[in-house]
């Protein structure tokens, strides 16, 4: 039998014991005493969201390409098996060999939402690896992250050794090699290694930048301790999107992951620029995948794993040049057998109609459309290129077609939003039923299904909204409930339906998204006082989050309500994205002031300052 | 074309539940491209059942799962497709084509059997002298085994000696110079009666006076599944053939 770090008396205790065995098909297996680096790749949340996620599996593959590091896998032990690692003092360990990860030389952790940092100070611990960086040894390994929060890193910065800022396709083989000489070499010291780390591209260590605060409570700056610690880190990009590792044997976990199919990323990047959109702004720019290579990889992949479904991964992926070539050979080459399509983000038109009556049964799918704001002015404001004609039209359309129901997504608290704007969401869906109703009677089958959801906006680092206040939890509800007021009094609020996201949560991601080095104390603090996956409505603990937030001083005003000057020291202005700071000032401006859109970058070139990465759509059709 | 297979489970495997195994066989058959055969509709899915779940925790070197082929493939080249499909742990044994009038795996098992061992020898301070004494009692001597059988609708009494068609405790020496107890039970299966190995035991050392039995004290393999009546019981692996 291969060895298990648990026993079978803990195994059989647990929900799912199939979390901690590892074994999945496609799982690598080297020899850990032939290689020179050995990798604990971590997503700080349970199992089945870790194994879902795509970035992973690109970098264990890429990793374990490299025959002197293997790479292994670990992920948040579930409530009921941190208790007993606790009791009985088992340290957290890899999946593939199942030895503790203490004795790894890198633990890298990807932060997918500010929600799970208590979880990295869970990994951690049960790791037995000292919490706060500056009690970390010679012996412990690097502690790195990476993933979109890593924009501001900031909160969490006390507990990093390194921060990976951009795409991993870029500088790990830099950083594992320098690594591995100072090793061979026999002059590493944890001292050592970081401060040459920090000169490689894209790798921040926020031990080597001391911060300094006004009086106000803003940041007065943010400097290098040294003269060879650079001030600005650059964000690593791909150029060439044929040219990444990519997982062409991916895992296939035995409990049913969240993402139980082929994921075959079709582009970074999105032409869009959503105002309120992090990963618009900071995936700039556009880049595809050429459509050889995908078709290659879609067989690729449902050989290699007997996934029954594969589905498109993209910000937009409407937007890929060659979509209808690409939907095609799936449905005509590779969906024999069973094998389903599934189609996220799609612009609702003639062509994805038709492409989805083939590929799902109408009657029971429903239709998606993002409109994000129910009024064209905000719709301007928040630069969704969506019209209300688009919406009818597209939903029309739909509903000859046969489909019923209809989903809308929509963000509430956005920037200018006025209770003519909350209306206009329900206001919006009556229109659609309207249009459902026009078709007659002995067309149709019986009502239609138009739901609402509304989220709370979140202004996030590196978007043009980023200066902008949110608001208190009581303020949220009351726009939700003008809402589902309006809803009640529309002609058709009975083939309407309406839920609104929770408020607690998201003004504490509003503070993570946004906050400082100064928060790192109140996450230790909950953390140690038993807050942990805090992303789960049933573990989140608003009450005690709110008082440990007070005990330590940090001000919701300050880091959350506050609508912030635009020549304010952002904490994460040391990161160049790219994308210049002016782009987000005068798209802010054109937002609030002009209430204007901004042409998408197929349509016009704004200036934005991505074309510094020298590829992708900023040089398409331009030679 | 009706196919029976046969397959283990052991090592980490055993911790994998009912229904991610037939998820897994699922993806195992697409990987292996056997052309098997999907119902109709908008979500088909494969033409698969299996005979009996095992447990979360057991082992087992006797399952089986029948589904229908679409085209003929020789019986030992479709084992070694489906066997390079597998995962450690996991191992196909047997491929045969079934009869076209064969009652399927599902419906057919009546009696599995089992191997037993502690899991904490140190809870049990047994001899096999004692322990075959008061099997005897309990078993071979006894008329009727009554208990009361917990169920998803509330109790019921339950007479286990017909039950129970073979219990036998032996002692075993291992490689390392430890001895340890067996027990082998063969017991009814199926969807009426159907008996779990560590229920029998559980009464067997209740009638020993000994009541703290926690609900993992054993490690469980399953041998085979069977089919037919006592005594005359044939294995579910050894209806149908091999076509090559």
């Amino acid at each position: 039998m291969n060895k298990l770090a648990l026993s079978d008396d803990i195994l059989m205790q647990l929900d799912k014991p199939a979390r901690y065995i590892g074994n999945e098909l496609n799982m690598v297996k080297k020899d850990p005493s032939k290689v020179d680096i050995r990798f604990a790749m971590c997503f700080p949340d349970v199992y089945e969201i870790g194994m879902s996620h795509l970035g992973i599996q690109i970098l264990y593959e890429m990793f374990n390409r490299r025959d002197d590091v293997y790479c292994e896998r670990v992920y948040s032990p579930w409530p009921d098996l941190h208790k007993i690692m606790k009791e009985e003092d088992i340290p957290l360990f890899a999946l593939e060999t199942q030895d503790p990860i203490k004795d790894f030389d890198f633990v890298g952790i990807t932060l997918q939402y500010e929600m799970c940092y208590t979880n990295i100070l869970q990994i951690l611990d049960l790791a037995q690896i000292p919490l706060w960086q500056k009690d970390r040894s010679d012996q412990d390994p690097i502690i790195l992250c990476g993933g979109p929060c890593t924009y501001n890193p900031e909160p969490i910065a006390d507990f990093c050794d390194l921060c990976y800022i951009g795409e991993g396709e870029i500088s790990y083989d830099a950083l594992l090699s320098l690594y591995k000489d100072m090793k061979h070499v026999g002059n590493y010291t944890r001292a050592e290694f970081l401060r040459k780390a920090a000169q490689i591209p894209g790798i921040y260590v926020p031990s080597l930048y001391e911060v300094t605060y006004q009086e106000d409570g803003t940041i007065a700056a943010m400097t290098p301790r040294f003269a060879d610690v650079p001030e600005k880190v650059k964000r690593q990009v791909l150029v060439n999107m044929d040219e990444g590792a990519y997982p062409t044997k991916p895992l296939v976990p035995f409990v049913r992951a969240t993402q139980d199919r082929v994921v075959l990323e079709i582009q970074r990047g999105c032409i869009r620029g959503c105002r309120f959109c992090q990963a618009g702004m900071v995936y700039r720019p556009n880049r595809e995948k050429s459509l050889d290579l995908l078709k290659t990889y879609a067989k690729e992949m449902l050989d290699s794993t007997g996934h029954e479904e594969i589905s498109l991964s993209s910000l937009s992926s409407s937007d890929y040049t060659q979509l209808p070539e690409l939907i095609n050979f799936l449905i005509d080459d590779c969906c024999g057998d069973g094998v389903n399509i599934s189609l996220p983000s799609l612009r609702i038109d003639a062509f994805s109609l038709d492409v989805m009556s083939k590929v799902q049964d109408v009657r029971k799918s429903s239709l998606t459309f993002a409109p994000e704001a129910g009024s064209q002015r905000l719709r301007n404001v928040i630069n969704k290129g969506l019209t209300k004609d688009d919406i009818l039209n597209g939903a029309g359309m739909a509903f000859e077609g046969g489909w019923q129901k209809v989903k809308l997504y929509f963000m509430l608290g956005l920037p200018t939003e006025t209770e003519e704007d909350m209306r206009a969401i329900p206001e919006l869906a009556n229109e659609i039923a309207a249009r459902y109703y026009e078709i007659p009677k002995d067309k149709r089958n019986g009502k239609c299904q138009i739901t609402m959801s509304t989220s709370f906006f979140v202004p996030k680092p590196f978007t043009p909204f980023q200066w902008a206040p949110m608001y208190e939890k009581g303020e949220y509800l009351r726009r939700a409930k003008i809402v589902n007021d309006t809803m009640k009094e529309q002609l058709n609020h009975k083939s309407l339906r309406y839920n609104w996201h929770e408020a607690d949560v998201t003004v504490l991601e509003g503070l993570f998204a946004r906050g400082d080095r100064r928060l790192a104390k109140a996450i230790y603090e909950a953390y140690e006082e038993g807050c942990m996956f805090d992303a789960w409505s049933d573990y989140f603990d608003v009450d005690k989050w709110h008082e440990i937030l007070e005990r330590n001083g940090i001000s919701l005003d300050f880091y959350v309500y506050r609508q912030r000057p635009l020549d304010e020291v952002l904490p994460w202005d040391f990161i160049d994205v790219g994308v210049r700071k002016e782009f987000f000032v005068r798209e802010w401006k054109r937002a609030t002031i002009d209430q204007v859109v901004t042409p998408n970058c197929k349509m016009q070139c704004s200036g934005c300052g991505a074309a510094s990465f020298g590829g992708g759509i900023c040089f398409e059709g331009k030679n | 074309m009706k196919v029976r297979i046969k397959f283990s489970k052991s090592g980490s495997m055993v911790y994998i539940g009912h229904l991610d195994i037939m998820r897994y066989f699922q993806k195992a058959i697409r990987r292996s491209g056997l052309p098997i055969k999907y119902s109709e509709g908008f979500n088909p899915h494969q033409i698969m059942s299996f005979a009996a779940p095992l447990g979360v925790g057991l082992s087992s070197s006797g399952e089986y799962m029948d589904i229908e082929l679409k085209e003929f493939v020789p019986s030992q080249e479709a084992l070694q497709r489906l066997q390079a499909a597998m995962v450690d742990g996991m191992e196909v044994t047997s491929f045969r084509y079934l009869p076209d009038n064969a009652q399927n795996a599902m419906s057919s098992v009546s009696a599995a059997s089992y191997i037993l061992s502690y899991k904490h020898p140190e809870k049990f301070p047994y001899t096999i002298t004692e322990l075959q004494a008061a099997k005897k009692a309990f078993f071979d001597d006894a008329g009727t085994i009554p208990i009361i059988k917990k169920t998803k609708k509330g109790e019921r009494e339950l007479d286990l000696k017909p039950l129970i068609y073979d219990f036998t405790i032996s002692e075993v020496c291992n490689s390392c110079g430890d001895s340890g107890i067996i027990f082998s039970l063969l017991v009814s299966t199926g969807s009426t009666d159907n008996i779990k190995p560590e229920l029998v035991l559980d009464h067997f050392f209740r009638s020993m006076g000994k009541t703290d039995l926690g609900r993992y004290d054993f490690f469980i393999h399953r041998e085979d599944m069977l089919t037919g009546q006592a005594p005359d019981f044939v294995s579910l692996g050894e209806i149908g053939h091999d076509k090559e």
